[in-house]
């Protein structure tokens, strides 16, 4: 989504504004706004310039991907919901993207991390893997599923657990 | 400079000498003058348009800008009309003669209370001389305002520039017709428009580009917000003489409609009789996108202001061409002030 003549700066200000109003909280001022947005720029390392400019004008899909995780890390929502957040990324981005999450994390927050590749469970590496099939959860498990799931592909998982295979 | 009832009033104004090689005046004292008297009427020509008929019957006053060879304003001169009370005929004819690469800035501001069932029929002409640059900053602003039919005459001469940036936010009867003669080489004409209309008010720009010598240019964009009742005009009209090679021209309005009752009458117009031209016309009326509000939903904003920030984001680029910072940011917070009351 791009909404040209919204600046990010503009945008993340509102919405974060937005939010704290709802939630009871002061609204935050220009300075302190700014001060925490040099704080968490450098959480996803996103440049001064992308932030300036209009809300995803011209981004790369990487930017768009890091400027999500910033938008993250600027609303703090108590669940995040990355969707297949590894595709189209090179790894250099997938490092910086997967690094943003990391950082975040804490015991105040969730992630679901939607991925069908093992390779970004490397760098976020998660407490439990559910297996999704046909919209059910039919496996659960420590990240361990994860890599066994790699070596072993989707239909082994499917047939132990009675789930109609494709 | 300000005008009371169309009435030049040196109480409230400040001193008029800021400037060197400068002029700036009620129009009154200098109507015997030579220079006035050689180009008042000329730029404007009554022709069988009524409006300026009645104008050049008994104009009430008007303002006088004079700027000699290589001049500049050092800071914008802002006029400011005031009409107050209804049942007025006040007829505003100003003059503005730019010589030799003289540059001018003018904020032309008008407000109004209780005027309802007044007119205002201005008639502005302007005269750029060669590499000469005016720029008017026009605002209307007009709350319970008069009926307000203004027309502004320009000609531009080699090398010469002209650029008018018009925002409308309230009015009644609000008609803007800007009509430029490109008559020298590379001059050039820049018409810029912002409209929020709401209530009953009726806005109407009327534009009119004669590209009548070759290598000009002239760039046109008009965009506008119409709710409620309200109701927006744009006629704009570009004329490629057959002479007026290597011409290039650019026009484009853009709307919105807010709710059923909005209404907008676009027409973008060419008319082309030289064969070495690049000319575009077009005109867009649609509505807020709602991928972009469900985009801002999404984040935490809330609706109402969701629609600000896309409406305010639909005229930014239009914002974006007025150089003067100050003014641009100053009708920004206009704009949005106005966004937040629909």
């Amino acid at each position: 989504m791009e909404i040209p003549g919204v600046s990010n700066m503009n945008f993340l200000r509102t919405a974060m504004n937005e939010t704290r109003k709802a939630n009871g909280q002061a609204e935050l001022g220009g300075k302190d706004f700014l001060t925490l947005v040099r704080e968490r720029a450098k959480l996803v390392e996103m440049d001064a310039d992308l932030m300036n400019r209009n809300l995803n004008v011209g981004f790369s899909g990487g930017e768009k991907k890091r400027n999500e995780i910033f938008q993250m890390a600027m609303l703090e929502p108590k669940l995040g919901i990355l969707d297949e957040t590894d595709s189209g990324l090179d790894i250099d981005a997938l490092r910086i993207v997967a690094g943003g999450v990391n950082k975040l994390r804490s015991k105040d927050n969730a992630f679901i991390v939607v991925t069908h590749y093992q390779r970004l469970l490397d760098y976020i590496v998660p407490d439990v893997v559910h297996v999704m099939a046909d919209g059910r959860i039919i496996k659960s498990g420590p990240k361990e599923l994860a890599l066994e799931l790699e070596a072993k592909g989707y239909d082994w998982v499917k047939e132990s657990t009675g789930g109609n295979s494709r | 400079m300000v005008f009371v009832n169309g009435h030049f009033r040196a109480d409230l104004s400040d001193d008029l000498k800021a400037n060197k090689g400068i002029v700036v005046d009620s129009l009154k004292h200098h109507l015997s003058h030579g220079p006035v008297k050689a180009h008042y009427g000329q730029v404007a020509p009554i022709g069988d348009r009524l409006f300026t008929a009645m104008n050049a019957a008994s104009p009430t006053d008007g303002l006088i800008l004079l700027a000699t060879k290589g001049t500049k304003t050092s800071k914008p001169i802002h006029v400011l009309h005031i009409t107050t009370g209804g049942q007025q005929l006040i007829q505003p004819r100003d003059l503005f003669m730019l010589h030799e690469g003289a540059n001018v800035e003018v904020i032309i501001e008008h407000i109004g209370t209780d005027a309802l069932s007044s007119l205002v029929n201005s008639i502005r002409e302007s005269v750029i001389g060669e590499g000469a640059n005016l720029t008017i900053h026009l605002l209307q602003n007009e709350v319970n305002g008069p009926a307000h039919i203004g027309l502004d005459g320009v000609t531009i001469g080699a090398k010469g520039r002209f650029s008018i940036d018009t925002t409308t936010l309230n009015g009644s009867l609000v008609r803007n017709e800007v009509n430029v003669a490109l008559a020298g080489p590379e001059a050039h004409a820049e018409l810029n428009g912002v409209y929020v209309l709401n209530g009953t008010t009726h806005c109407d720009n009327h534009t009119y580009i004669g590209h009548d010598v070759p290598d000009c240019t002239s760039d046109e964009l008009y965009k506008g917000i119409i709710a409620e009742k309200g109701t927006g005009v744009f006629n704009g009209k570009v004329y490629v003489k057959q002479d007026a090679q290597r011409t290039r021209a650019y026009q484009s309005n853009a709307n919105i409609l807010q709710g059923d009752d909005a209404r907008i009458f676009t027409k973008p117009e060419l008319e082309i009789y030289a064969d070495d031209v690049k000319c575009s016309h077009g005109c867009t009326i649609g509505r807020l996108d709602e991928k972009g509000l469900f985009y801002l939903r999404s984040r935490g904003v809330s609706e109402a202001e969701a629609r600000r920030m896309l409406s305010h984001a639909f005229m930014t680029d239009v914002l974006e061409r007025i150089t003067n910072e100050d003014w641009r940011k100053h009708l920004a917070s206009l704009i949005d002030a106005k966004l937040e009351a629909l």
